[in-house]
C-alpha cells in the first residue's frame, strides 16, 4: 500500500515539474539525463538507474499500475519502446504516424478493450476519428479527450 | 472599367502606390512573409514555390472532397488542405440527409416531385435572394448526384425512408444509414486515398497569391498548424498550376466575424458547428477581390437542444419525429406556437422571440412518431437525457410546468384534425405551409417523448459569389477570377435568405464536383 501512496504522490508531482529537455536515445531509467537534479521519483523509490527497461511492471501491477499515472511517453520508454520505434530513423517527424501505434496496439483489440466504456465506445466512433491516435493520446504532453469538443463523454485518456 | 483588366488596373494602381510610399508599405507587409496585416494589395509571388500541384483544394468537407475526387479522376495532381487535426469539417458531423428531386426512392414511395418543384421550394424559402441559375443546376443534378454517391462512393442510405425537412413541399431527402454526414465523408476519404490523395491536416492557409495578371497562382500555408494558434506551424508555399478551389466552409463559430454580419449573434448564441468554422478564409477571399454576397443571412437551427453540445442528436427527434409527425409546444402556455414544417428561420425566430419573453419551447412526439427514426438514435437520446419519455400527457405537462388543461386540449385538437382528414392527405390547421407527410397519425400512443428546443447558429447562406461553373467572381469586374473556384458553404447565392434542410449537402456535392472537374480542365500557367 505504501507503494500506491508513493505512486500517487508521483502522479501529483509530475504536472508541477517544468518541461524537461528531451534527449533521444537515453534509457527512461536515467531520469537525471533529462530531468537534471529535479526529483521525479517518490522518496524511498528503489534506484532504477540500473533497472532494465520494461522491468517496472514486475512491481507495478494491479493498483500500482503505472497506467494514467505517468505520461504516455514515459510508459512507452519504460516498456522499452524507443524514439525510433514510433518516429522512424533519422530526425523525428513532427508526429508519429498512427501506423506506428497500431503496429503494437491492434485496432480491433482496442475497440474490444473499450467496448464497455460509459456512453460510447471511444474507439468505435462514426466519424472515423479513432483511426488518428494522436487526437487523444499524446506522448510528450498531457493526453486529452478529443470527443469533448462536441460531446460530453467523460473518459480517462491514458 | 468594364473589362477584367480595368478592375485589375485599380489593383495595379494601389500596388504602385504602395511602392511609392516605400517604407510605410514595407511596415505593412510583414517581413516573414506572413499574411498581409490589412487589405493591402500584395501581388508579390514567392521567388520559389515549395511545392506544386495542378489543383489545390482548401477544406476537406463534402465540397472539398468532391472537388478533389473529380479533379484527381480527371488526371490532375491534387492536394487537399485542412487546418484542423481531423478531416471532414462540419460535413462529418452533419445530420446526413440529402435532397434529391424526382428520385427512384420517391417513385417507389409514390411521391411526385421534380427539379422545378425543388427549385421553387428553395426560392420560396430563400425569399428570392437565391441566384436562379445555381438553384436550377443543383436541383437538376440532385438525383443523379445522390445516385452517384451510391454507385461511385458506395454511400448507404435507408431503403424505405425519405425525410421532409421544413419548407420542402414533399418528402425528398435521402437519409444515411447512420444519420450522419460521416456516411458520405468517410467513403469520399477512402476513395480519395485509393487515388493517392489524403487531406493534409493541420495545414492552415495564410495567403492566396493573386498575381498582377489577375490569376490566382497559389497559396501560402502554415504546416503543423495547431488550431487556433495563429502563428503555429511553418510557412510554406504551394503553387496551383491549374486552380485553387475554396471549400473552406462557413464561419458559424467565429463570433467576431458573425457579429459584423449580424450583430445579434453574440457569444451567448451557441452554434452547431465544429470549432474550426471560423472566418480567416472569408477575410482572405475578400482581400484578393472575391465578391462576398449575402453574408448576413446566417441560419439559426430551430431544432437544437440546450441539453447537449452543438448539433447533437436532438434535431433528429425534434425534426424527423416531432416536427414531421408530432407538434412543437410553448411550455409556458401549453399551446402550439408555429407551423412545425415552416422553414428554419420562421421557426427559430419564433422560438427566440418566445425565449426573450421568458417562455420555454418543447418538441413533442408519441411512440409511433419516433418509430420512424433511424434505429439506435432514440436509445442514445434517452440515455443522454436529451429526450425524455413519459407514460401520459399529464406527466409531460407536469415535467415542463405546462398548464395541463391547455396542453391536453392542444393535443386533442391536433388529433381531431388528423383523424378527421383523409389518411392519404392528412390536414392540420397549424401545419399549413406544406402538405403533411403521409402516415401522419394522431398523437395517442404512449410513451410520449419530449426534447427542449434551443436555436443554435447553424449555416452561413452567404459567401463567395460564383457562376454555375463554380468559378469565383471578381468584385470589380463581375468576371471569373482566373484560377479560382469555390463551392459549398464558402459560397453564397444558392440558398438566399433561408437554406432548406438537406439542401446544403447536395449543394456541396454538385458544386464541389463542378469546381474540381473545371479546375482540372483549366489551362495551366507557368
Amino acid at each position: 500500500m505504501k507503494v500506491a501512496a508513493i505512486l500517487l504522490s508521483l502522479g501529483m508531482l509530475l504536472p508541477l515539474a517544468a518541461a524537461p529537455k528531451r534527449l533521444a536515445g537515453v534509457p527512461a531509467t536515467q531520469c537525471a539525463a533529462c530531468h537534471g537534479k529535479e526529483k521525479v521519483l517518490p522518496a524511498g523509490h528503489e534506484d532504477i538507474r540500473k533497472a532494465k527497461s520494461g522491468s517496472c511492471a514486475t512491481c507495478h501491477t494491479g493498483e500500482t499500475s503505472l497506467r494514467a499515472r505517468l505520461p504516455l511517453g514515459h510508459r512507452h520508454a519504460l516498456a522499452g519502446v524507443t524514439c525510433q520505434d514510433c518516429h522512424g530513423k533519422g530526425k523525428p517527424a513532427a508526429k508519429a504516424r498512427p501506423e506506428a501505434c497500431v503496429a503494437c496496439h491492434a485496432m480491433d483489440a482496442l475497440v474490444a478493450k473499450t467496448a464497455q466504456a460509459k456512453d460510447h465506445n471511444p474507439h468505435a466512433d462514426q466519424h472515423g476519428y479513432a483511426a488518428n491516435c494522436n487526437l487523444c493520446h499524446h506522448q510528450h504532453k498531457p493526453s486529452k479527450n478529443h470527443c469533448l469538443t462536441c460531446h460530453s463523454y467523460n473518459w480517462p485518456v491514458p | 472599367m468594364s473589362d477584367e483588366k480595368s478592375g485589375l488596373s485599380r489593383r495595379g494602381f494601389l500596388g504602385a502606390g504602395g511602392a511609392i510610399m516605400g517604407g510605410l508599405a514595407l511596415t505593412q507587409l510583414p517581413l516573414d512573409g506572413a499574411a498581409p496585416k490589412g487589405a493591402v494589395v500584395d501581388s508579390t509571388l514567392p521567388r520559389k514555390w515549395d511545392e506544386t500541384f495542378d489543383v489545390v483544394i482548401v477544406g476537406s468537407g463534402f465540397a472539398g472532397l468532391a472537388a478533389a475526387y473529380e479533379a484527381r479522376k480527371a488526371g490532375a495532381s491534387v492536394v487537399v488542405l485542412e487546418k484542423m487535426p481531423t478531416p471532414g469539417g462540419n460535413s462529418i458531423i452533419n445530420g446526413g440527409i440529402v435532397s434529391a428531386a424526382g428520385s427512384p426512392l420517391q417513385a417507389k414511395m409514390g411521391i411526385k416531385d421534380s427539379p422545378e418543384l425543388m427549385a421553387k421550394d428553395m426560392m420560396v424559402a430563400g425569399l428570392g435572394l437565391n441566384h436562379p441559375g445555381l438553384v436550377k443546376l443543383i436541383s437538376e443534378k440532385s438525383t443523379e448526384t445522390v445516385l452517384w454517391t451510391i454507385s461511385e462512393l458506395g454511400v448507404k442510405y435507408l431503403d424505405n425512408e425519405l425525410v421532409q425537412e421544413g419548407g420542402h413541399t414533399v418528402k425528398r431527402s435521402y437519409k444515411t444509414y447512420n444519420s450522419s454526414g460521416s456516411a458520405i465523408v468517410l467513403p469520399q476519404l477512402a476513395k480519395l486515398k485509393a487515388l493517392g490523395v489524403e487531406p493534409r491536416l493541420e495545414t492552415f492557409v495564410t495567403k492566396i497569391y493573386r498575381d498582377k495578371d489577375g490569376r490566382v497562382k497559389g497559396l501560402q500555408v502554415r504546416e503543423g498548424y495547431e488550431f487556433p494558434k495563429a502563428d503555429s506551424g511553418k510557412l510554406k508555399t504551394i503553387r496551383a498550376r491549374k486552380g485553387v478551389v475554396l471549400a473552406h466552409g462557413g464561419f458559424g463559430q467565429d463570433v467576431a466575424y458573425r457579429m459584423i454580419q449580424d450583430p445579434k449573434l453574440t457569444a451567448k448564441v451557441e452554434s452547431t458547428n465544429q470549432p474550426g468554422a471560423t472566418a480567416e478564409m472569408w477575410r482572405e477571399a475578400s482581400r484578393i477581390g472575391c465578391n462576398i454576397i449575402q453574408g448576413d443571412w446566417i441560419q439559426v437551427g430551430p431544432w437544437a437542444s440546450p441539453d447537449e453540445k452543438g448539433f447533437g442528436l436532438a434535431p433528429h427527434f425534434a425534426q424527423e419525429a416531432a416536427s414531421m409527425y408530432g407538434i412543437w409546444v410553448d411550455a409556458t402556455t401549453g399551446k402550439r406556437f408555429i407551423d412545425e414544417l415552416a422553414n428554419r428561420k420562421i421557426r427559430a425566430d419564433a422560438i427566440m422571440m418566445l425565449m426573450n419573453q421568458g417562455h420555454k419551447c418543447i418538441a413533442f412526439a408519441d411512440a409511433k412518431a419516433v418509430s420512424r427514426l433511424t434505429p439506435g438514435v432514440m436509445d442514445k437520446l434517452q440515455k443522454s437525457g436529451v429526450v425524455k419519455a413519459f407514460n401520459s400527457l399529464e406527466a409531460v405537462a407536469d415535467a415542463y410546468g405546462m398548464p395541463k388543461a391547455a396542453f391536453l386540449e392542444t393535443v386533442a385538437k391536433y388529433n381531431t384534425n388528423i383523424r378527421n382528414s383523409d389518411p392519404k392527405d392528412p390536414k392540420d390547421d397549424i401545419k399549413v405551409s406544406t402538405k403533411l407527410p403521409q402516415g401522419t397519425l394522431p398523437l395517442e400512443t404512449a410513451p410520449f417523448y419530449v426534447s427542449r428546443l434551443l436555436p443554435k447558429v447553424h449555416h452561413c447562406m452567404g459567401g463567395i459569389y460564383t457562376n454555375t461553373e463554380a468559378q469565383a467572381m471578381d468584385v470589380s469586374t463581375d468576371k471569373p477570377i482566373e484560377g479560382l473556384y469555390a463551392a459549398g458553404e464558402a459560397t453564397g447565392g444558392v440558398h438566399g435568405a433561408v437554406r432548406l434542410g438537406s439542401c446544403a449537402v447536395i449543394d456541396c456535392l454538385v458544386m464541389g464536383r463542378a469546381a474540381g472537374s473545371n479546375a482540372a480542365k483549366a489551362k495551366a500557367w507557368g
